[in-house]
């Protein structure tokens, strides 16, 4: 392929002629399951990410695409390819995808409240990505509608959906760690994420996480997922959080902080770290609870270890378990399916075959499980109380960072 | 930015700088070398494409339990697997790559290949299969393989086929890159993976073309060739790697001849020593170089001449020392035999 002919099939219009389309409309016709409709508001880096997740489902059709930026939306056509509508304008995309009925919201987090109540309104189930959004009231509003509509709302702290965090929640809430005492959060990444930008006034656009008005920072866009996790494992609430940052690593007229750390206190003395930084991706990411009997660590969303205290009580089952070394320590990994492998052995399946093991990755099981609210009316485990309680305590430790002052979480702050 | 050439655009005069990223993806380093005018620009292109090389890890490791591979691999035997058009179309590329090197380079190798080694320091094995050794020889071959255009699913025929792609996952994300700089308007770059796929484009100021260091595989520090690249061409290279402390093939496997692995005395008596091969297209030179490993000189010279936009630069035993050959490299590159073979290169296999 000549470079010029490389350039010409990155530029695609939007009328691709599907291979596909035909046999998904057979599989229609022979009534092997009815399809979500569904559309995907904001096709950057990210919602491309859940694109790809969609297109790998059987029972979801993705019929429309929506970004303001041209190039976004061209690779997102690219990606599916295959016919779809595209918009520019969400509202026209509400509008006029009346069989349209769920959407994936993967827009700026300061444009999540507005769109998600205009789809809710439009009659549509929404799966709106996290943080819920960058100020305390527009959480609540946005809280209040979802409570009052019959739809869907689901929001993408996909660790909730996750197999690995809801199966280490059982041994938690059995007392396997003891009194949790400390918990820890980092986010630790070497990158500017700065977006390019070719014309200048792109630039707040693209860039939206650099910039005050539009983001969060560190610890509202990347802390929220993880302090959620804190939030959910502690079964509390944060009290106070003080905090500090500074643009200590990119100074490239990016206006919040690249380096932050938080300390909040919850009840019972548990006292809770947040760090974030764009300078180095030591550690990377990775969520840690600590208690008297034990300390659970979870990285990356995909490896959990148990490590134990040498006085707390031992189970006949840990023989049998994997584990794993960190650092001088050796801990019990976490495996959610270890008693669904136990229970198929005894069935005469081969032990590596996993057949009915369904192990998707993260944003595959929460979009799964958003669907599935959806044909069975159900409520999803991260609903808009849940993405409520994780914004406002992201938020509140932003405020901490910019004020320089201690934060008191006020009650009504996350009460709808 | 390092400092650069002056350039004008339009009625712009500007200082043109160097700028590199790295990431570690795919248990290697994947790196990016770019020349441009606006160092923040650049840097932001360069760090969002490779920040797409780490999701195509998670998406292409065979190694990671959630992966998409991992799920095809899981799944494909007990029924069709959907795969999104990217990974479908990789497939299909791996695939004819295998019928055109007949079955040398062939993705259904997984059930030999996943049971024996580790990428990298992944050490979630969800794909774990089951069997001797001999049992998994049988599982061998693109005939268990079924692609379906129009539902775009994978089918495995046989129970215990297993697809792995480290054979093309690390050009195919070379690839990428290129085409999210390109759609950047970012034109002059050279960009690895691991040192084993590579592609160019453009120049550096006062330079002829991009280059590469062709060493001895005994002695790194000996350079054999330098190799100058034309606009936009791909490198894929392969060599036998020897397990220091087993003394084993770590690295390739013959699919023609699966029991053949692990046997270290195979490395030591094959024609071929290491292979580059050369196209416009770094999903197809990294397979290829596997296959062009394999195939032998004749084997590699049949191909080059069967399908012309396709070159090879082959490393051979010659007595004690090595010979270096090259096939079909006209408008794709150009060799330089070093006749003082002592250099300067710094490590690796290659150096630009």
């Amino acid at each position: 392929m000549t470079r010029r002919e490389f350039v010409v099939s990155s530029v695609t219009v939007f009328t691709l002629t599907s291979l596909y389309a035909e046999a998904q409309e057979e599989t229609k016709r022979e009534g092997k399951g009815e399809r979500i409709r569904c559309g995907v508001i904001g096709t950057g880096i990210h919602g491309r990410t859940l694109l790809r997740e969609l297109m790998r489902m059987d029972d979801v059709e993705v019929v429309a695409l929506c970004d303001i930026y041209q190039p976004n939306l061209e690779r997102a056509v690219k990606a599916l390819g295959k016919t779809v509508n595209a918009y520019s304008d969400y509202r026209q995309m509400l509008e006029r995808e009346k069989d349209m009925q769920a959407v994936i919201v993967a827009t700026p987090t300061a444009t999540h409240v507005a769109i998600s109540i205009d789809a809710l309104q439009a009659g549509k189930d929404v799966y709106c990505e996290a943080p819920l959004s960058n100020e305390i009231e527009e959480c609540k509003q946005m809280a209040k509608v979802a409570m009052a509509s019959q739809k869907v709302f689901q929001v993408g702290h996909q660790r909730r959906t996750n197999p690995l965090y809801k199966h280490a929640l059982k041994f938690i809430r059995g007392g396997a760690i003891g009194q949790p005492v400390q918990a820890r959060a980092h986010y630790h990444r070497k990158d500017s994420l700065r977006r390019p930008v070719s014309d200048a006034k792109y630039e707040r656009l693209l860039n939206w996480r650099l910039y005050r008005d539009t983001s969060g920072g560190l610890v509202v866009e990347y802390g929220s997922h993880q302090l959620d996790v804190i939030n959910w494992f502690l079964n509390a609430l944060p009290m106070a959080v003080v905090g500090d940052g500074g643009i200590d690593v990119w100074k490239d007229g990016r206006e919040v902080p690249d380096n932050v750390h938080v300390l909040f206190e919850y009840p019972n003395g548990v006292r809770v770290t947040y760090t974030a930084t764009l300078g180095c991706s030591y550690e990377q990411n990775y969520e840690l609870i600590l208690g008297t009997m034990g300390a659970m660590w979870f990285s990356k969303e995909r490896l959990g270890l148990w490590f134990k205290e040498a006085d707390a009580p031992e189970f006949g089952w840990e023989i049998y378990a994997r584990k794993e070394q960190l650092g001088d320590t050796l801990g019990i990994v976490l495996d959610p399916e270890a008693s669904k492998y136990a229970a198929q052995l005894e069935k005469g399946f081969k032990p590596t075959e996993k057949p009915e093991a369904e192990t998707k990755n993260p944003f595959y099981i929460s979009l799964s499980e958003f669907f599935k609210c959806i044909r069975e009316g159900k409520k999803p485990t991260c609903g808009v109380k849940e993405a409520l309680t994780a914004a406002v305590t992201a938020i509140g430790a932003r405020m901490a960072i910019e004020k320089g002052e201690k934060i008191t979480y006020k009650r009504e702050w996350f009460e709808v | 930015m390092k400092a650069g050439k002056l350039s004008r655009d339009g009625e712009r005069c500007v200082v043109m700088g160097i700028v590199t990223a790295s990431r570690i993806a795919m248990a290697c380093k994947f790196e990016v070398v770019a020349l441009g005018d606006d160092e923040a620009y650049l840097r932001a292109v360069l760090e969002r494409a490779l920040e797409e090389v780490e999701q195509l890890e998670l998406q292409l490791s065979p190694f990671i339990a959630d992966s998409h591979l991992s799920d095809i691999n899981r799944h494909a035997y007990h029924r069709p697997v959907k795969v999104e058009p990217q990974l479908f179309w990789l497939l299909k590329r791996a695939v004819k790559i295998g019928i055109e090197t007949d079955g040398a380079f062939d993705i259904t190798v997984g059930a030999l290949t996943l049971t024996r080694k580790r990428w990298g320091s992944h050490s979630d094995t969800s794909t774990k299969l089951y069997g001797t050794e001999t049992e998994q020889d049988a599982l061998v071959g693109l005939n268990w393989l079924q692609l379906d255009d129009d539902a775009m699913t994978v089918r495995f025929l046989k129970e215990g086929i297993a697809i792995d792609l480290c054979g093309i996952a690390k050009g195919y994300a070379v690839d990428v890159v290129a085409s999210r700089l390109l759609e950047a308007g970012v034109d002059c770059f050279f960009v690895h993976g691991g040192k084993s796929s590579m592609r160019a484009f453009g120049k550096l100021p006062n330079e002829n073309a991009w280059r590469i260091g062709v060493t001895n595989p005994a002695k790194p520090s000996e350079r054999l060739a330098v190799v100058e690249l034309c606009d936009g061409v791909a490198v894929g290279v392969s060599e036998w790697c020897i397990n220091s402390v087993s003394g084993k093939m770590a690295h390739i496997v013959d699919p023609r001849a699966p029991n053949r692995i692990g046997n270290a005395e195979d490395a030591e008596s094959s024609e071929v020593l290491r292979a580059y091969a050369i196209c416009g297209s770094a999903t197809d030179a990294d397979a290829l170089s596997t296959a062009f490993l394999l195939l032998g000189v004749d084997g590699v010279k049949s191909h080059c001449e069967l399908y012309e936009s396709r070159g090879a630069i082959l490393l051979i035993r010659d007595g004690s020392g090595v010979e270096v050959l090259s096939f079909g490299l006209e408008g794709l590159a150009e060799i330089h035999r070093l006749k003082n073979r002592t250099s300067d290169t710094v490590g690796g296999d290659t150096s630009s």
